[in-house]
């Protein structure tokens, strides 16, 4: 029995942790903006309309001025419409901000083509042509022998 | 004058000069053809990959803070305001990839190979180490570009440390108090994971030398052939440079993107692909599920060598380990796919929004902090507890914000910052006089005096300051009260 209560106890002293760090600042208050965030990570995440028209909803249906109702609505109505990225446009003006710079975006960086491009893409086809003579190049210094070392 | 032979042997070039001094002909040693082969360098070019993760990850720490405010901000101005700043992390994430396929090869080639048997047993497992090694630098790095995917995943390791108790101890609060997890995650990521990663790999490479390279299954006991070992290097060498170019190439056409700051309180995102097949698990099974199949890894791993005591890693003798080894492959790949065409479940709670007084809800931090993972043995009493000592956390950290203003004698924002602590306050003012009547009037009393000081047109600061100072006892003295 007394075993037993030991380790209970010891049970309990490992697996009974204490308060968990947070990942950041602590908790917050859901609001409208909270909402659009919401929505917009769901269509930027997974394309997943139904939880995203979900969030615009509650942002709606939230009285305040802290987002801007009218794009709310053409976002809805943009996701109704099939038009995702249209809708994200809208959900991020809805927060007063810029859709071509805002951080509740994600930033998609693309091949823009400039010099320094190119002159990437040459140096790498350098490297690769200078590493493949590097590798058929290296003289081979071979000897053979029979039953070498053998550690099965 | 007569001449020396040795001034005579030592002017012949600067190239002699280098290896007699390197004693780089210590490395024309005899190694098995197939030393020389793709298949044996792959933890070579794995090392040549961690060498671009190190070099381009130094320049890209240069450019980083591991502040969850502006962690996503700081990438998102290397990418878009520094020169290469966008090259040089598409490099660090394209090698990475690269890093994380040949590693896995490597350990598959070991495994088929048997090259883990007698006396290699020990190396076997130091290239465990070193595999669970670069999976954790691939995971705290997906952590610390702070986005949507980062922001969850740390979630679930929060929940999943939860559920370990006291060996989750590093994301426990009271292991660093007020440090946010995400400035730990960079500490792992730039000097605890690099630094065992170098020491294992140290200890690796020097029993790969030590032992030998191990002879190919079908051919046990005769290893025909030799080549030197100087030119394994040198193949690895121009490995190196294919690695390089590519990577920069990659990184050119496929720069990675970079998703936006995370918002809590949904599950919105999957894993990156290495992680792919234990997010099906978690699909089916939870956290416990997660929890369960990478402990399951990692023992299978570990057991490998102990299980396959054969003296002999002939394939045709070794046809029982191999299978099972080709079947959880498999398993692995079938999982990975599941979850690439699955819709991501809530694992947990993150978007169940737990209403709270004052129209707080809870965020997936708290709902992380408070273990809804999947049904866990949490009461609700326990999450409120965990809820409102997160809210008390949240006031103190906003009088510490009054206090930097009062001391930059910035009244005004001083004042503003007395209002966020008042409603903060607010929130939580009849949970905390449930448990201690006399507390919550402590608190009540100075928070709102404090507002009222502040909110005058000419605030007394000395008074404000002394007042902040009663507020901090006071909440500190609640926090005792939830934990």
């Amino acid at each position: 029995m007394k075993r037993m209560i030991l380790l209970l106890f010891i049970a309990t002293a490992i697996f009974g942790a204490s308060s968990y760090a947070y990942a950041h600042g602590g908790g917050g208050v859901v609001d409208a903006p909270t909402y659009v965030r919401q929505s917009i990570a769901f269509l930027e995440g997974t394309s997943n309309v139904a939880e995203a028209e979900e969030r615009i909803n509650e942002a709606l249906e939230l009285n305040g001025e802290t987002v801007n109702r009218e794009m709310l609505m053409q976002a809805r109505q943009a996701l109704a419409d099939g038009n995702m990225e249209e809708a994200k446009s809208f959900l991020v003006q809805s927060l007063g901000k810029q859709s071509a710079t805002a951080e509740e975006l994600a930033l998609h960086p693309g091949f823009k083509g400039d010099a320094a491009d190119y002159a990437v893409i040459v140096l790498g086809i350098v490297l690769i042509a200078a590493g493949g003579l590097f590798i058929s190049s290296s003289k081979k210094n071979v000897s053979h022998r029979n039953g070498g070392i053998s550690h099965g | 004058m007569a001449k020396n032979p040795a001034n005579e042997k030592s002017n012949k070039g600067l190239g002699t000069w280098v290896r007699e001094r390197l004693a780089v002909s210590g490395l024309d040693y005899e190694v098995p053809k197939h030393a020389n082969t793709l298949l044996f360098s792959l933890g070579g070019i794995t090392l040549i990959s961690f060498i671009i993760l190190i070099v381009t990850g130094v320049i890209l720490a240069q450019f980083y803070t591991a502040s969850p405010d502006t962690a996503n901000q700081s990438i998102r101005v290397l990418m878009t305001e520094v020169k290469i700043g966008a090259l040089i992390r598409g490099i660090h994430f394209w090698a990475a990839q690269i890093a994380m396929v040949t590693v896995i090869l490597h350990l598959l080639r070991v495994f088929i190979y048997g090259s883990y048997k007698r006396p290699r047993e020990i190396n076997w497992l130091l290239g465990v180490g070193l595999f669970f090694g670069m999976m954790g630098l691939y995971y705290t790095g997906t952590i610390l570009k702070w986005d949507q995917e980062a922001f969850e995943a740390l979630a679930h390791t929060q929940a999943a440390a939860k559920l370990v108790g006291v060996f989750g101890f590093m994301f426990a609060d009271s292991f660093a108090k007020g440090v946010p997890l995400l400035t730990r995650m960079f500490s792992l990521h730039t000097s605890v994971l690099p630094l065992l990663v170098i020491g294992l790999l140290a200890g690796h490479l020097l029993l790969v030398k030590l032992l030998q390279i191990s002879p190919l299954p079908w051919n046990s006991g005769h290893n025909g052939s030799k080549e030197m070992f100087s030119r394994h290097l040198k193949k690895l060498v121009g490995y190196g440079f294919v690695l390089t170019g590519a990577v920069m190439i990659l990184a050119v056409f496929l720069p990675p993107k970079l998703g936006a700051v995370p918002v809590a309180g949904i599950e919105a995102t999957k894993p990156p692909w290495l992680f792919l097949s234990i997010f099906s698990i978690e699909n089916w099974a939870g956290l416990p599920g997660l929890l369960g199949s990478a402990a399951l890894l990692a023992l299978a791993l570990i057991a490998v060598p102990f299980v396959d005591r054969a003296v002999s890693n002939n394939l045709k003798q070794r046809k029982a380990i191999v299978t099972l080894g080709a079947v959880a492959v498999l398993l692995a790949f079938g999982l990975t796919i599941n979850a690439y065409v699955a819709k991501p479940e809530q694992h947990i709670g993150m978007g169940e929004e737990t209403e709270q007084a004052g129209g707080q809800v809870s965020t997936a931090d708290d709902q992380t902090n408070s273990g809804q993972a999947d049904n866990q043995a949490e009461t609700g009493e326990d999450e409120q507890a965990t809820l409102i000592a997160a809210q008390l956390d949240n006031a103190l950290a906003v009088i510490s914000e009054i206090q930097s203003a009062l001391d930059g004698q910035n009244l005004a924002a001083a004042a503003e910052k007395a209002a966020e602590l008042d409603e903060v306050f607010d929130a939580i003012a009849d949970k905390i006089a449930a448990k201690d009547s006399d507390a919550a009037a402590d608190i009540e009393e100075h928070v709102h005096e404090l507002g009222e000081i502040l909110e005058k047109p000419q605030p007394d600061a000395a008074e404000a300051s002394n007042l902040l100072g009663h507020s901090r006892e006071s909440i500190e003295a609640a926090v005792k009260l939830f934990q």
